[in-house]
């Protein structure tokens, strides 16, 4: 186990959603960490809060309705939620990076892809030279697999997967010490899939970067991730690392539901078995622990009181079941 | 049984929501209450003021007066209360507005329907013929027809919606090829639900909307050229008490008696500046994506 | 490039003529008009008939209409029944004036619109938004006569700054400009707010702020150039309506313009006159459209997709 101090540290974050007409609260005390040159995975169905997780750490929430009710987020010693806005702007695009889910619209219409990605070069280190900065645009187009005699071209002349990569190149322009991935892969062909997040995975190592790999598919997460997180209403309700997740056998009910819809294609069975109900509303959540409406082991003291994280080593559960299993405390 | 329950189709709360965002902003309310206020006048403006003896019969010993108890307004060059005149006035003006407008979009929309319901030949003519209309800019056009038909109410009436008919076809025509392609309607029809209700409990609620806000500021344009056609002499002639005609002769009375050009202009300008708060209030009510 | 503007141009032609052909016909249905204006009312039946026939006007809707359509490819648009002097000549005398007057109005509602509209659109929600909407909403509201008006008692009559009739120096031309200009400023305002408020929640603004950059920036380098693709339609159908809105200008300023001659038309039924002015407006209507999408294949790249190869 690498023992250095994690590189980010997320404590109790609470996020609300505010519009005319209800409060939404999209994260209750989420808490997690993540260390240096660690991809962590953050899984959960859609409307879970992954993405409000993300937005959070890089402050980017929507102005008017999105709120930080409390918590801390601490990246390397710096407090993010104290910082102004403009020394956030100085981390953004440098030392934590984001790339976001559809590439079809991620990308400036009107500007070739060598300025998009000149710009995020230029914002950060205004002191290169002309020359050298376009040369380093050509170094990294070449690096997400592009040829650099595409720079001039504008974004909608590239495919889904190539707008993609672009977004990438955007993304580690700098050399960013952590990358935020917001469901990367999603909106692509399957085929493309799997070369992007090689590419990712490549480009990971040779940077020395951290990864957050926020995805809902777990075959993704089995590919790439060194600790798992599982976002369910705006909590983080399992915790651990690669083999607390996929080789030992004992999850949070919610786990369970989640590994249990994959379809298994050496198995027998007939129908799937989809975690019954919906997500709570978020405008509504329900008491004590928000997943007992849903859980197969529900007990009377999940209806009424919201569990506490139990750990055992690495492993980190917040169900009242964990309780009677040993070493958990 | 939960997502039953929420996809069950909310066109009654929608207009309560529309009204509850458009309650909140105030200078549509005030545009709203204005709007109400000129409607009443003009619909009781015998009551407020007897037509014969204020708005038309000359008072030549009176004439020219400044505003006082008995003439709030003051009176014009002929003697006549003004304030009399510009409350008869309203009713020209609300008739050119609403009749107008009204009438722009049963045409214009009727041939947007046909455009896009039949498309081809018959949709190519209609949208040629509407481009054409309007690279003859408004008021020329309206002109022009006036010039060939003659003054008058009635034809003044003509030559105006025929300057709106372009845009409400256009309007119609992608509001009709929308609810053919929409993918929600796509997914309604999947669904089951028969093509009637789907055009009533879908359809209609956006569509409306945006007619709804394209009238309102029709209105205030359409008030706005007939007193533009009135003032230079090609509309309502003289002595109807519309308001751009009574401005025929302003330039006159500027220097001496500025009262004579002020009221009736501030009429014509709080008239069409309360349709169009209106209907700019309405337009972000009605916008569901401004939930932002 | 020069190949797309050319194919536009050739498009051009037929709406050019069918907008001949409606004016054509609105003015011309009615032939007898004509010799009656010309002879006044106490010509006889039998002097009418001759006028007729001298000016060919009775023979058939169609074969008038080539005949005409034939004089315009020629630049002859015929004699004023007013004056009997060439149409084409005192047309091109007065254009020049209401061209300036329709250009600096033009410039003038950007120089005010643009910049309200996109101040009100990142204060959205402020004092300063709802002042400028309000605003707006007003200039939006006051037919050009009354502004017109207006502006006189003010600044000629209560300030006595600024002629308020005839073409003397520039300074005549301040008043009517600013008539013209701010109603469509007030327009191009408020397209300006919507356009930068869509544009702002694109998903591309969000990737420029995850790259570090500030809200200026965000601003002026990522939203406008996008934002103003509307906009510029816009700009261009006001342009047509300030044309025809110097109709009305022209009267209350005293200017001998296009558009004060083109009333004086309509006045009198001088038919020929009337023709050629809106054949004239139409086709410069049409080609300020051609500009208007040129300019919009030069910001938009994604508009430019016969010329470049397709996606790879």
């Amino acid at each position: 186990m690498k023992e250095k101090r994690p590189l980010l540290t997320v404590s109790d974050l609470n996020v609300v959603y505010t519009s005319a007409n209800a409060v939404v609260h999209a994260l209750n005390g989420v808490s997690f960490s993540i260390g240096r040159q660690e991809t962590l995975g953050l899984v959960g169905e859609t409307g879970a809060g992954k993405t409000t997780t993300a937005l959070s750490i890089l402050g980017l929430l929507p102005e008017h309705t999105g709120q930080i009710r409390g918590g801390k987020i601490v990246f390397d010693d710096l407090s993010l939620l104290e910082l102004s806005d403009v020394e956030m702007q100085a981390i953004r695009g440098k030392r934590i990076s984001m790339i976001f889910q559809d590439p079809m619209t991620s990308l400036n219409p009107v500007m070739t892809i060598g300025e998009q990605i000149e710009e995020a070069l230029y914002l950060h280190h205004s002191g290169l030279t002309a020359d050298k900065l376009k040369a380093r645009v050509n170094e990294i187009i070449e690096l997400v697999g592009i040829g650099s005699e595409r720079r001039h071209e504008y974004p909608h002349q590239f495919s889904g997967g190539m707008k993609q990569r672009v977004v990438i190149a955007i993304a580690l322009a700098c050399s960013p010490e952590l990358l935020i991935a917001d469901e990367p892969t999603t909106a692509l062909d399957v085929t493309i899939q799997a070369q992007v997040l090689n590419m990712m995975e490549e480009l990971k190592q040779r940077l020395e970067m951290s990864m957050i790999m926020i995805t809902h598919d777990l075959g993704i997460v089995a590919k790439t991730c060194d600790t798992v997180a599982v976002l369910y209403a705006g909590e983080i309700v399992e915790f651990g690392t690669f083999n607390d997740f996929f080789i030992n056998k004992l999850h949070h009910p919610y786990t369970n539901g989640l590994f249990g819809s994959i379809p298994d294609i050496y198995s027998e069975e007939e129908r799937l078995h989809p975690i019954e109900g919906i997500l709570p509303d978020p405008t509504d959540l329900p008491g004590g622990c928000k997943f007992h409406p849903r859980c197969p082991r529900v007990r009377d003291i999940c209806r009424r009181q919201n569990p506490e994280s139990l750990r055992s080593g690495s492993h980190a559960v917040k169900c009242h079941l964990f309780k009677e299993v040993k070493g958990y405390e | 049984m939960e997502l039953a329950r929420k996809s069950r189709p909310k066109a009654r709360t929608l207009l309560a929501e529309t009204w509850q965002r458009l309650s909140k902003n105030k200078a549509a309310m005030a545009g709203l209450i204005f709007v109400i206020i000129i409607t009443l006048l003009a619909l009781f403006a015998d009551i407020v003021a007897d037509y014969g003896t204020k708005v038309i019969q000359t008072h030549p010993l009176e004439r020219l007066q400044r505003p006082s108890l008995q003439h709030p307004f003051g009176t014009d060059d002929m003697g006549r209360d003004l304030f009399a005149r510009v409350v008869h006035g309203a009713r020209y003006s609300l008739a050119f507005g609403i009749v107008c407008t009204l009438a722009a979009m049963a045409i214009g929309g009727a041939l947007g329907a046909a455009a896009a319901f039949f498309g081809g030949a018959v949709e190519a003519v209609i949208m040629f013929i509407a481009d054409t209309i309007s690279c003859i800019p408004g008021t020329l056009l309206s002109l022009s027809l006036m010039a060939v038909l003659g003054p008058g109410l009635k034809n003044l009436m003509i030559a105006i919606t025929f300057g709106g008919i372009p845009i409400f076809t256009r309007i119609i025509r992608s509001i009709v090829l929308g609810i053919v392609r929409q993918e929600y309607i796509e997914a309604a029809r999947a669904a089951g639900v028969s093509n009637l209700r789907t055009i009533f409990l879908h359809v209609l609620p956006n569509a409306i909307g945006l007619i709804i806000v394209n009238f309102t500021m029709n209105v205030a344009g359409r008030i706005m050229a007939a007193s533009a056609l009135s003032y230079i002499g090609m509309g309502i002639q003289p002595p109807a008490p519309e308001w751009g005609a009574m401005l025929t002769d302003a330039l006159k009375f500027l220097r001496t008696d500025p009262h004579v050009v002020i009221f009736p202009g501030m009429a014509i300008v709080i008239t069409a500046l309360s349709f169009n708060l209106l209907g700019d209030g309405l337009s972000e009510a009605l916008d569901p994506r401004l939930r932002d | 490039m020069a190949k797309y503007i050319a194919g536009r141009i050739l498009l051009i032609a037929p709406t050019l003529v069918a907008v001949i052909l409606v004016i054509f016909f609105i003015l011309n249905i009615t032939p007898g008009d004509t010799a009656t204006i010309i002879l006044g009312p106490s010509a006889t039946p039998e002097e009418i008939a001759i006028l007729e026939h001298d000016l060919k006007l009775d023979r058939p809707f169609f074969v008038r209409f080539l005949s005409y359509l034939g004089d315009v490819l020629r630049l002859d648009f015929g004699r004023s029944y007013r004056n009997n002097l060439p149409v084409f000549d005192e047309i091109f005398a007065k254009f020049p004036i209401t061209l300036k007057l329709a250009l600096f109005s033009v410039l003038a509602s950007m120089l005010i619109g643009i910049p309200v509209g996109v101040i009100s659109a990142v204060r959205r929600f402020s004092f300063i938004d709802y002042s400028l909407t309000v605003a707006a909403l007003f200039m939006a509201s006051v037919p050009a006569f009354f502004l017109g008006l207006a502006l006189i008692l003010i600044f000629c009559l209560g300030l006595g700054v600024l002629p308020s009739s005839g073409l003397g120096a520039v300074t005549s031309y301040i008043l009517p400009v600013v008539t013209l200009a701010l109603p469509s400023s007030a327009l191009l305002a408020r397209m300006t707010r919507a356009s930068m408020l869509e544009t702002m929640r694109q998903d591309y603004i969000r990737t420029a702020k995850a790259k570090g950059a500030g809200k200026t920036r965000i601003i002026f380098k990522h939203a406008l150039k996008p934002a103003l693709l509307p906009v510029v339609v816009v700009l261009g159908s006001n342009f047509a309506a300030q044309l025809g809105g110097s109709v009305i200008v022209e009267t209350v300023f005293g200017l001998p313009g296009l558009g004060s001659h083109i009333l004086r038309a309509i006045r009198m039924k001088d038919t020929p006159v009337i023709m050629a002015v809106a054949i004239l407006l139409a086709v410069i209507f049409k080609l300020v459209m051609l500009l208007v999408d040129v300019i919009q294949v030069n910001i938009d790249p994604r508009l430019r997709g016969r010329f470049v190869k397709r996606e790879v």
